[in-house]
């Protein structure tokens, strides 16, 4: 009995030594995303420290992301509540080799937009960008030893 | 709004967790932490890592802005000389996303100035609107807090001078003014640092921080004039065979009537006296005469005032705007 507690320990040890062999460390910022339009009336969005940000303003949310580990990482998920008092920018979620999905339920359930379907008055609708909870990116290929890669999406304050 | 914060920190707590789940016309109520979470799963399915949560947070500055309405039918109050407690109503309603204090004053200008004219106010949800000496006074200076989306009716109580003239107009001006520091005096678009709820900053989305609309008192005759008339004949006399005859309804005798109308109070407007002559009388041409307050003689009747109408077979004499006194007309008749 001792000899397989003694094993147990060992196997234990041994699971928490591998997961430490890949680690993501995170990194979350805030911007304030200010429309400039240039001399030639063209528009661009600028990502600014955030400052004087009022109802109606456009936040910008960086999550940025690199393997500290030894080994690649793979099969990484980055989950994200959208945040209370806003509202999520349709179209605004960005990744690089990411698939990106939406939940109208707290993140019990995920789905594309187009597959995102919500009860409203007795009927089944599809879901509008007011009606997601959270967004998740998946990593569709492993970060590599040292790599860092990053996902963006932007909210209007409520 | 800083002055409030030690006190309703708690509450603000509160209305920031409430708003979650309300919505504020104002939006998300200042001092509000928007709160992004991340977290990062990894590694293969059978030995999956979770990270703790990673934050970026700030806080939701405030927006002062501030809204007042007039809301008197054509922004103005018909009023009589001497009236007393004459009332404008007004709206002041917190458009922005912070509990603000905001100072009401009230500036008088025009014909007139209105007497001692005194500020009241109630909230619009549990008020009804009409001032009935219920209200809590408002002393100019003390500020009167409102929260985001808050809304007063305001009303502004004045006595209208005795002397005052009909058709002179007052104009009251009524402000609601920011009290947070520097917001009276700021353009719009002026970033106030750390003077929004909860050390935030604050943006003055009003010009001055203020809001403004007025009203007028117009004067107008009093309208509650009280007038006796009274229908007499003064005197008949008929010719009969060259001797003349008092007093015998006869054909061809001359009735001279008198219609007196009294103005025993106020201000009889548009005073006209019409009298409708008997059918089996004719007017004599001429005849109609009036006097005013017994004096002065009676004076033929100018034909801008009025006349004998063949047609309607009446008389009518516009003596205008009156005051207290007696206005009399008299005529002849003869009877057919």
């Amino acid at each position: 009995m001792k000899a397989l507690m003694k094993s147990l320990t060992a196997i234990a040890l041994l699971v928490s030594s591998i997961s430490a062999w890949s680690e993501v460390e995170l990194k979350n910022e805030a911007f304030k995303v200010v429309t400039i339009t240039s001399e030639n009336g063209a528009k661009s969005e600028q990502w600014q420290t955030p400052d004087k940000m009022l109802p109606g303003d456009k936040v910008g949310y960086q999550i940025s992301f690199n393997n500290t580990g030894k080994e690649a990482a793979t099969d990484i998920v980055i989950a994200n509540p959208i945040p209370d008092n806003t509202v999520y920018v349709a179209g605004s979620a960005k990744g690089l080799n990411t698939d990106i999905e939406f939940s109208t339920d707290g993140g019990k359930t995920y789905a594309q937009p187009s597959k995102l379907f919500i009860e409203k008055n007795g009927e089944r609708v599809q879901a509008i960008a007011a009606d997601y909870t959270n967004v998740r990116w998946t990593l569709n290929k492993p970060l590599a030893i040292g790599a860092d890669s990053s996902v963006q999406y932007a909210v209007i304050i409520k | 709004m800083k002055q409030l914060l030690s006190a309703v920190t708690l509450s603000l707590g509160l209305a920031a967790s409430m708003a979650a789940t309300s919505t504020h016309a104002a939006g998300t109520i200042a001092g509000t932490e928007i709160i992004n979470s991340a977290t990062v799963t990894y590694g293969p399915a059978n030995n999956q890592t979770v990270s703790d949560p990673v934050t970026a947070t700030f806080k939701v500055d405030e927006v002062i802005n501030v809204n007042v309405t007039a809301l008197d039918s054509g922004k103005n109050v018909d009023v009589n000389a001497g009236d007393s407690a004459s009332v404008q109503a007004y709206t002041v309603s917190n458009l922005g996303n912070g509990n603000e204090i905001f100072d009401l004053k009230q500036t008088p200008t025009g014909d007139f100035t209105p007497e001692s004219t005194r500020i009241y106010y109630e909230p619009v949800i549990g008020g009804n609107g009409t001032f009935d000496g219920t209200e809590d006074t408002y002393t100019t200076g003390t500020g009167l807090p409102l929260d985001p989306d808050q809304e007063y009716y305001i009303y502004l109580v004045s006595n209208i001078p005795a002397a005052a003239n009909v058709g002179q107009i007052s104009t009251l001006t009524f402000d609601a003014i920011s009290q947070t520091a520097g917001a009276s005096t700021a353009a719009i678009g002026t970033i106030l640092t750390g003077q929004g709820t909860d050390n935030t900053d604050a943006v003055v989305a009003v010009l001055n921080g203020t809001a403004s609309d007025a009203a007028t008192f117009t004067v107008k005759a009093a309208p509650s004039a009280v007038v006796d008339i009274d229908k007499s004949i003064v005197s008949v006399i008929a010719d009969v065979n060259g001797t003349q005859v008092t007093g015998q309804y006869i054909p061809g005798a001359t009735v001279k009537y008198s219609v007196l109308v009294t103005v025993t109070s106020g201000i009889a407007e548009g005073l006209e006296i019409i009298d409708s002559l008997p059918t089996d009388v004719t007017f004599v041409a001429n005849t109609l005469v009036q006097q005013v307050d017994g004096t002065g003689g009676y004076i033929p009747v100018p034909p801008a005032s009025g006349g004998y109408d063949s047609i309607t077979h009446k008389v009518s004499v516009n003596f205008g705007d009156r005051s207290v006194g007696t206005y009399e007309i008299q005529l002849d008749a003869t009877i057919n």
